[in-house]
């Protein structure tokens, strides 16, 4: 077994095992910081797979930017109260095998994949090729190649900005609107039943201060 | 020297299909979402390991876009999450959202 093999197997298991961690844990919290221990863990299998800055660029986004985004959304909301019911669905006699077949199916792919490809059985070797994978080569294919694609992410960027602050920040605009108008209706119907005579809770008490 | 191709989709498989069962079996919208990242990312290991091995960089291209939408996604998607949980149900289990259900 070589270096490397060795070094992906270590990374493979950590990996793995967080990733259980993430679906099985009952606190969101803890399967944010797992999320994060999976995703430090592929980056370093990117860097094996000469994808470096990948890597890079996965740690940055992932377990910078996504990962503290979902526990910002976590302290924005009482996660505490949904660890009180039951965790899982109630599907899970049919779920489960689903699940299973999908993954023998896909291991098989993964075992089998020279033989029902055709192609050769390769080593991702990283000495095949030293600049393959490193800024220079991407930027040259992202500022060639894709250079519309490039540009359109931007723009979903920016789509994605302006949906994140629209959705979240005119909820709560329409909440005080909501309680504004639950309150003027309130008043209004509490000068109506005064003005009208009728019977109310609040005459008796005001006779007995008279 | 290297890692064979077989280990990259294996742990792929088994990644995405971690992420699947979280999907499926779990309540939590919160841990859902999580688990489609861990989805996302196992996609992402199959197509750098493919990149890698056909010697073409256009995989790479592939993933860093992926990672653009995830990134988004990941924004609206908890955005939609906080909006529902304050102003339509105090709950974060998904069957408590089942306005659509028939």
């Amino acid at each position: 077994m070589s270096v490397s093999e060795g070094v992906f197997i270590a990374l493979a298991a950590v990996a793995v095992v967080s990733g259980l961690n993430v679906v099985l844990r009952r606190n969101p919290v803890h399967s944010a910081i797992f999320l994060a221990f999976t995703i430090v863990c592929l980056a370093g299998i990117f860097v094996l797979l000469n994808a470096q800055f990948i890597a890079a660029s996965e740690v940055i986004i992932y377990a910078g930017a996504i990962i503290v985004l979902f526990l910002f959304t976590m302290m924005l909301l009482d996660v505490r109260g949904g660890m009180l019911t039951h965790q899982f669905q109630n599907q899970t006699g049919v779920a489960a095998p689903v699940a299973v077949l999908i993954l023998v199916c896909l291991l098989g792919v993964a075992i089998g994949v020279s033989t029902i490809t055709g192609l050769p059985a390769g080593n991702l070797s990283p000495a095949e090729a030293a600049n393959f994978g490193t800024v220079q080569t991407l930027g040259d294919a992202l500022y060639r190649s894709f250079l519309l694609p490039f540009e359109l992410a931007s723009l979903v960027l920016t789509v994605g900005l302006v949906g994140a602050i629209g959705l979240a920040g005119r909820g709560a605009e329409d909440k005080e609107e909501q309680e504004r108008i639950q309150e003027a209706e309130q008043f209004d119907a509490h000068i109506r039943s005064t003005e009208g005579g009728t019977l109310e809770p609040e005459e008796p008490v005001a006779a007995g201060h008279h | 020297m290297g890692v064979p191709l077989n280990y990259a989709l294996a742990l792929s498989a088994v990644l995405f299909v971690t992420g699947l069962a979280g999907v499926i079996l779990r309540r939590n919208i919160l841990i859902i979402f999580m688990s489609i990242e861990l989805m996302l990312n196992a996609t992402n290991l199959q197509l750098i390991a493919f990149s890698r091995y056909f010697g073409n960089v256009n995989g790479q291209i592939f993933v860093f876009f992926v990672l653009v939408v995830a990134a988004a996604e990941a924004a609206i998607g908890l955005a939609i999450i906080v909006s529902l949980v304050r102003h339509y149900k105090d709950s974060l289990m998904g069957d408590d959202f089942n306005l659509l259900k028939g």
